[in-house]
C-alpha cells in the first residue's frame, strides 16, 4: 500500500497546470478548479493497487500512477473533470511526502539504435529522421517520471524510471508508439550527445534479376549501335521498364523509360532525338545498374536506388522570406508557377509549384488568374500576397527538395516583411559577379535543382530585343562594372509585359536593388526585382 | 582540353551509332593516338580510362569476343561517364 502511496505521489508531483492541459485540455482544467473553489472535496482511499476517490457529490473515481490509467464512475470514457478534481484536490490538501526524488532514465540514453527501430514502423523512422532537420526547443522535468515537452508541437510525452516504451503516455493520446514518442526520445538523446540514430533499412529487396537483365540489354544496344538496333528492343525495354517497377527499383524503372523515348525519337528519325543525350542516359543507367550491383552504404545505396514519389514530412515551423514567383511551361504539356521563399533558420531556399497539365482539351492554366486567387494553405491570403510576404508556415508539409506542399492543414501567419538589405540571404547572395560558377556542386545520381541566384545589381545597363533569338536582354551592371545579360524568352502570353519591360523608364532608372535570377547552364534568366520591402515579379506583375 | 574531350566524344559517339560488338583495330589504334594526346595534357584520370579501354579493345579483336564483351562495354561506360562529368563541369564553370 506503501508503495502505491508513494507511486501515486510520485504521479501527483508531476502533475502541472501545465501537464495536466496537455493532457487533458484547458477547459477540463479550468472546470475541476472551479468545482473545488465551490467547495468540492475528495476522500481518498488507498488499495494494494490502486487509489480509490469519492467526490462529495457520489462519484467514485480509481487512479493509479499514470495519467491515461483512470476509471470513473461517470460516463465519459475519456478524461473527466472528476478525474482532474481528485488529481488537484490532492495536491492542495494532501502534503506530499515525496521528497523531490529524480529518477533514473539512464535507459532512454542506453537504448541502442536497432532497440530504438524496434519499437516503431518504418515509415515513423523516416518521418522523425527528417524532422531532426529542423530545430525544436526540448524542455524536461525530472521527478518520478520524465516529461520531454516538444514546445513548437505543444506535446508532452512521459517516460517512466522502467525501461519500457509500452509504459510512456503521450498527450497526442496514442495508446502506442506515436512519432512523438520517437522524435522527444531522439531529441533528449541528442541533447545529451548520444547520436547514435536508427538506421533507416533501405528495402534492398531490389531485384537483382532486373539489375542484371537490364545490363545485358544495354550492352545489346551499344554492341549493336544505333545503325543496326532491332525496332523490336523498345518493346523489350517496356517489359523491362515494369520489371523494375515491380523489382522496386525506381530510378532504372525512369532510366529506361527515358531510353525508350528516345529510342522512339531515333525510329521516327525525330528532330528532337540527340545522339549525346541517348548516350548520357545509356551511361546513366549502365552505371547506376553496376552500382546497384556492389555493397554501398545505406545513404549511397539509397540515392542509387531513388525513390517512385517524392514523400511529404510535416514540419511544425517554418519563417520563410518570399523571394519572387515564376510562371513557366513546358513542351510536355504542363504549366505552373513557382514561388521562392528563403527559409531564415535553414537557410535553404525553398519552392511551391502551382501546376497542371494542360495537354487535356478543356484543361486551362491561366497564369494571372492563378496567382490571384487564394493560397491552398488556411490563412485566406492570395497568392500573389504570399509572393511578395514574410510568412511562417505551422504544420507544413515539406520534401527532401525543400519543396512545399499544399495542404490546408497548413496555417499561414504573415508577418510585416524585412527590407531585403537587411536579410542574411546566405550563399545564394551574389554581390562579386565573378565568383558566380565556382560553387557549384555535382551530384553523380542526384536529380539536378534549380540554380537559383540572389544578384546584386547597381542598374540595367540596357534593355535590348533580339530579332533573331526572340528573346528580351537585360544587361545588369554590379556596383564593379562587371555585367551580365539576363533572358526573358518572349512567348504569346508575355507579348505586352515584354513590350512594356522594353520601354520601362522605370526600370532604367532603378538602381542599387536585387534580382533573383535561375540559372540554367550559361544563361540566367531573371523572376524578380527586389528593392526594401518591394518585390515585383518580372512575368506576373509588370 | 575543350577540344580533347570533344575528340573523346567524337569517337565515343560514332561506336554508338557503330556499335562496339563491330569495333575493329583502327578504332583502336584512334583510341589509342587520344590517349597519348590526352596524356600529353596532364588529364591522367581520362588518359587511364582510355588506355583500359584501349586494352580491352585490344583483347576483344584478337582475342575471345564474347568473353570480353562484357568488360569492353564497362570499360566504355566508364569513359563516357567521366567525359560527361568533365562536359558538366566545364559547361557550369565557363
Amino acid at each position: 500500500m506503501v508503495h502505491v502511496k508513494e507511486r501515486f505521489e510520485q504521479f501527483i508531483a508531476l502533475c502541472s497546470e501545465e501537464y495536466l492541459t496537455t493532457h487533458a485540455n484547458k477547459g477540463l482544467y479550468k472546470r475541476a478548479i472551479k468545482e473545488i473553489e465551490k467547495g468540492t472535496t475528495v476522500h481518498y482511499e488507498f488499495s494494494d493497487e490502486h487509489v480509490n476517490c469519492t467526490l462529495n457529490d457520489g462519484t467514485l473515481c480509481q487512479l493509479q500512477d499514470r495519467i491515461d490509467k483512470f476509471l470513473c464512475s461517470c460516463p465519459s470514457d475519456k478524461i473527466c473533470k472528476h478525474v482532474i478534481i481528485a488529481i488537484l484536490y490532492y495536491t492542495q490538501t494532501e502534503e506530499l511526502v515525496t521528497e523531490e526524488r529524480k529518477g533514473d532514465f539512464t535507459w532512454l540514453l542506453a537504448l541502442s539504435a536497432e532497440n530504438i527501430c524496434k519499437h516503431f514502423s518504418e515509415v515513423q523512422i523516416d518521418e522523425v529522421l527528417f524532422r531532426l532537420h529542423y530545430p525544436e526547443e526540448i524542455e524536461t522535468r525530472e521527478s518520478g517520471f520524465l516529461a520531454i515537452k516538444l514546445k513548437e508541437q505543444n506535446i508532452e510525452v512521459t517516460f517512466e524510471e522502467e525501461a519500457d516504451f509500452g509504459s510512456s503516455t503521450c498527450s497526442c493520446k496514442a495508446k502506442e508508439s506515436c512519432v512523438h514518442r520517437l522524435e522527444s526520445l531522439l531529441r533528449y538523446r541528442l541533447a545529451h550527445h548520444v547520436t547514435d540514430m536508427p538506421v533507416m533499412k533501405v528495402d534492398v529487396n531490389v531485384s537483382m534479376d532486373v539489375v542484371e537483365d537490364c545490363k545485358r540489354i544495354l550492352a545489346e544496344i551499344i554492341s549493336f549501335g544505333l545503325a543496326k538496333l532491332p525496332q523490336g528492343i523498345c518493346d523489350r525495354l517496356e517489359v523491362l521498364a515494369i520489371a523494375a517497377r515491380t523489382g522496386n527499383l525506381p530510378n532504372l524503372e525512369r532510366g529506361i523509360r527515358c531510353l525508350h523515348g528516345e529510342l522512339d525519337l531515333f525510329f521516327k528519325r525525330h528532330v528532337r532525338f540527340s545522339k549525346e543525350t541517348f548516350l548520357r542516359r545509356l551511361t546513366e543507367a549502365y552505371v547506376s545498374a553496376i552500382a546497384l550491383e556492389k555493397e554501398l552504404p545505406v545513404e549511397q545505396m539509397k540515392q542509387v536506388i531513388g525513390r517512385f514519389r517524392s514523400k511529404y514530412y510535416t514540419i511544425p515551423r517554418l519563417e520563410l522570406y518570399a523571394l519572387g514567383a515564376n510562371p513557366w511551361e513546358t513542351r510536355s504539356g504542363y504549366k505552373g508557377i513557382t514561388y521562392y521563399f528563403y527559409a531564415l533558420e535553414e537557410k535553404r531556399i525553398y519552392t511551391y509549384t502551382d501546376a497542371r497539365p494542360v495537354y487535356y482539351e478543356d484543361a486551362r492554366f491561366q497564369f494571372a488568374e492563378q496567382y490571384r486567387k487564394t493560397a491552398s494553405w488556411s490563412g485566406g491570403m492570395t497568392m500573389h500576397d504570399v509572393s511578395k510576404s514574410h510568412i511562417i508556415l505551422r504544420n507544413c508539409k515539406v520534401n527532401r527538395e525543400r519543396r512545399l506542399s499544399a495542404s490546408e492543414e497548413t496555417l499561414a501567419i504573415m508577418l510585416e516583411r524585412r527590407d531585403i538589405e537587411d536579410m542574411q540571404i546566405g550563399s545564394y547572395l551574389v554581390t562579386d559577379w565573378r565568383q558566380m560558377g565556382t560553387n557549384v556542386s555535382l551530384a553523380l545520381f542526384g536529380s539536378k535543382q534549380d540554380d537559383i541566384l540572389l544578384l546584386q545589381v547597381k542598374k540595367i545597363k540596357h534593355i535590348h530585343f533580339e530579332q533573331a533569338t526572340q528573346n528580351l536582354l537585360l544587361t545588369a551592371e554590379d556596383k564593379d562594372g562587371n555585367t551580365l545579360d539576363l533572358t526573358i524568352a518572349y512567348t504569346g502570353e508575355l507579348a505586352n509585359r515584354i513590350r512594356h519591360l522594353e520601354k520601362s523608364r522605370e526600370l532604367r532608372n532603378l538602381h542599387d536593388f536585387y534580382i533573383l535570377v535561375q540559372r540554367y547552364g550559361t544563361v540566367y534568366y531573371p523572376i524578380s526585382f527586389l528593392k526594401g520591402t518591394m518585390l515585383t515579379n518580372i512575368k506576373l506583375d509588370v | 582540353m575543350k577540344e580533347w574531350i570533344g575528340h573523346v566524344n567524337d569517337w565515343l559517339e560514332r561506336i554508338l551509332l557503330k556499335g562496339i560488338g563491330q569495333l575493329d583495330i583502327d578504332d583502336v589504334k584512334q583510341l589509342e593516338r587520344l590517349s597519348n594526346e590526352v596524356k600529353g595534357l596532364n588529364m591522367d584520370f581520362l588518359a587511364q580510362l582510355l588506355t583500359h579501354l584501349a586494352v580491352e579493345g585490344r583483347r576483344y579483336v584478337w582475342g575471345d569476343a564474347q568473353t570480353n564483351l562484357a568488360t569492353l562495354v564497362q570499360s566504355y561506360f566508364y569513359v563516357c561517364q567521366y567525359s560527361q562529368l568533365l562536359a558538366e563541369n566545364d559547361e557550369q564553370e565557363s
